[in-house]
């Protein structure tokens, strides 16, 4: 017998009962389904993260304050120490450090003409965009007068450029953020998407201005207080160091005692990597115990069906043995058939998890990235369910006696 | 000689004793013999018949097909002859429910290795000499009694067998399409097949050239036909074999 004689056979099997055949690969499908779709949304999370750590950049640091813990309890909000102004300067002043930007962020509506804009005001230094190595489209950044002085000048992302002037240009423009009138004097080159968000719907003021004039502190008591602060290391080496070095200076300035937890945060390209890791690795485990529970509970039943089936055909089996059939002929029969149905079980669990994958990057928002050769090895892990579990059921079939296979009624 | 049983017996386990179903049998078949083999139910013929047919094995003798000793036939090698030596006729037809009748005559090609189109075209003459050629794409059921049957024989010329061995073949039928399958049986007797045939009715026994009368397990009569039927030759439709 030829493998397309026995395709066609289980093809035969298989069609003689759909709605069996169906629930039989039911375990398949969810496994394989559940398969394909942890591997689409852990590799669009992968992806995901690269572009963070591409955006954030690699030699970045962002410091922002904590709340403490102690023995696991949440101290009182107030008891937060907040970064300072004096705080971004001492850090700048490490010897690891190039560059370090203090910043507040808001949200104001921006308005030109008859056009306006809702979109978020950073309140910051000219250092924050050499950090994040963020390039002018047109004009200049802040100057040292228009910082301290806190000048009524903004630069605008991209996309705020766009929507408010169009194709004309911003640069000597008057807009009034929250009524109070600005002048234009850069514009951003685009920069893209990054976390889901556009990071070009942004505009960027002098800190003063936007804690005096727009925002206000970060908090209430304290007037120096900022959101966070952005710091450069002066080369991706001396990463390791400036962290150690930025989290000795906090921890002296902030008064923690040593064994006390520290009162700040922080993060790097390589932590944000290290917690997307950690949020993957637990979805993955998840979807994979999932998998591989159904994929097992799934041979199961296929096993437990073949072998009914194994009995319901005993007399085809004794008929098909006296007429020539080899044992192994019939052991090939019924173990090609469990592969097909696994293997068809596989095709259409690839398709059920490309549209699970589909349905999480539309309604929970996660990117998701279905490669051909997940799929190929999902449909192949499956071939090999179907061969481990249709195997004791095809030997059945093949030890029966030709005599006492065709008596049977 | 085509079969031949020395000594041949078979007993099956119980659990309490030892049922004896042969005792110590000798027959031998020469090529070209339509033998029937006569009992009633429980004598013993159908497990001769099954020895005969490669399907069991005898306790104890020696068992001769085609002048091989079968004793240490493995199960391929009897699979293999049973394929290219034997083409069974059952009295339950024994034809596969979801498969076209084609394709059921198809089946013992498959298993030796014939290519489609070859498979194809030898059951479609096989169909035709059992005058079925019109039927070849119904389903079984869809088929009378005596028409299933001939596509089972079908199925057992398809190989071109030396040897068909037929078990009640007309027992599940009425006697005048029973008739019809006998004639058919005879006419691929008259063509050069060695006919083993079981039965418990004498009429149908006397149809065959030599009867082996089998009771409680023993042989008690092996002679040959002595009043031969010449209507029954002349009613048997010539039977155009693939061969």
């Amino acid at each position: 017998m030829k493998p397309l004689d026995y395709l066609a056979l289980a093809w035969a099997a298989m069609r003689a009962n759909p709605i069996r055949t169906f629930l039989t690969m039911l375990g398949i499908i969810i496994g394989v389904g559940s398969m394909v779709s942890m591997a689409a949304i852990g590799a669009g999370a992968q992806a995901q993260v690269q572009e963070q750590i591409r955006s954030f950049g690699a030699n970045v640091l962002m410091i922002n304050p904590s709340v403490r813990n102690q023995g696991g309890i949440r101290k009182a909000g107030n008891f937060r120490r907040q970064l300072t102004i004096d705080d971004a300067q001492e850090i700048a002043k490490l010897s690891s450090i190039r560059a370090a930007a203090p910043s507040v962020a808001g949200s104001a509506q921006v308005v030109y003409g008859g056009m306006n804009w809702a979109t978020t005001v950073n309140g910051t230094t000219r250092d924050h965009f050499d950090i994040r190595g963020w390039r002018l489209a047109s004009g200049r950044v802040f100057e040292p007068e228009e910082e301290r002085g806190a000048g009524k000048v903004v630069v605008l992302g991209s996309m705020v450029a766009q929507k408010l002037f169009g194709d004309d240009d911003p640069l000597g423009k008057v807009v009034r953020i929250l009524n109070t009138p600005f002048v234009v004097i850069g514009v951003l080159r685009e920069k893209g998407f990054a976390a889901g968000q556009n990071q070009d719907d942004v505009i960027f003021v002098p800190l003063l201005t936007a804690m005096m004039r727009l925002i206000g502190s970060a908090n209430a008591v304290n007037r120096d207080a900022v959101a966070f602060i952005l710091a450069s290391s002066k080369s991706d080496d001396s990463m390791d160091s400036a962290i150690l070095d930025i989290d000795s200076l906090m921890r002296q300035r902030h008064q923690i005692e040593p064994g006390d937890e520290n009162d700040f945060i922080v993060t790097t390209a390589a932590s944000i990597l290290a917690a997307q890791e950690a949020s993957t690795r637990t979805i993955a485990i998840l979807l994979g115990s999932i998998a591989g529970v159904s994929l097992i509970v799934g041979g199961i039943s296929i096993m437990n069906i073949m072998l009914v089936s194994v009995t319901e055909r005993t007399r085809e089996i004794g008929l098909r043995l006296a007429i020539g059939a080899r044992p192994r002929d019939v052991r090939k029969q019924f173990l090609l058939e469990a592969v097909v149905l696994c293997i068809v079980g596989g095709m259409v669990g690839v398709l059920l998890g490309g549209i699970m994958a589909f349905g999480v990057a539309k309604f929970v928002g996660w990117r998701v990235l279905l490669e051909p050769q997940v799929a190929a090895i999902a449909v192949a892990f499956a071939g090999m369910v179907g061969v481990f579990f249709g195997y004791y059921p095809a030997k059945q079939a093949a030890r029966l006696q030709p005599v006492i296979a065709l008596r049977s009624d | 000689m085509l079969i031949e049983a020395r000594r041949i017996s078979k007993s099956y386990r119980s659990d309490s004793a030892a049922v004896i179903a042969l005792q110590p049998t000798s027959l031998q078949i020469e090529s070209g013999e339509f033998v029937a083999i006569l009992g009633p139910s429980g004598s013993g013929k159908s497990t001769l018949m099954n020895i005969i047919g490669l399907l069991d094995r005898p306790s104890s003798g020696q068992f001769l097909l085609d002048g091989r000793d079968c004793a240490h036939l493995t199960d391929d090698q009897a699979a293999r002859m049973r394929n290219q030596l034997i083409g069974f006729v059952f009295q339950a037809y024994h034809l596969l429910p979801r498969q076209t009748v084609l394709s059921n005559v198809e089946l013992p090609l498959l298993y030796s290795g014939v290519t489609r189109a070859e498979r194809k075209l030898r059951a479609t003459r096989a169909l035709s000499a059992v005058k079925l050629g019109h039927r070849i794409e119904h389903l079984p059921s869809q088929l009378s009694g005596g028409e299933q049957q001939r596509a089972a024989i079908a199925r057992a010329i398809v190989t071109k067998p030396a040897i068909i061995l037929a078990d009640e073949p007309t027992g599940a039928l009425d006697s005048a399409t029973g008739w019809e399958i006998l004639q058919l049986l005879i006419a691929l007797n008259r063509i050069g097949r060695t006919i083993v045939m079981v039965t418990h009715d004498v009429n149908i026994a006397r149809q065959a050239s030599r009867i082996v009368s089998i009771r409680d397990g023993n042989i008690i009569s092996d002679e040959p036909v002595v009043t031969t039927k010449p209507e029954a030759v002349d009613r048997a439709e010539p039977c155009d074999e693939a061969a």
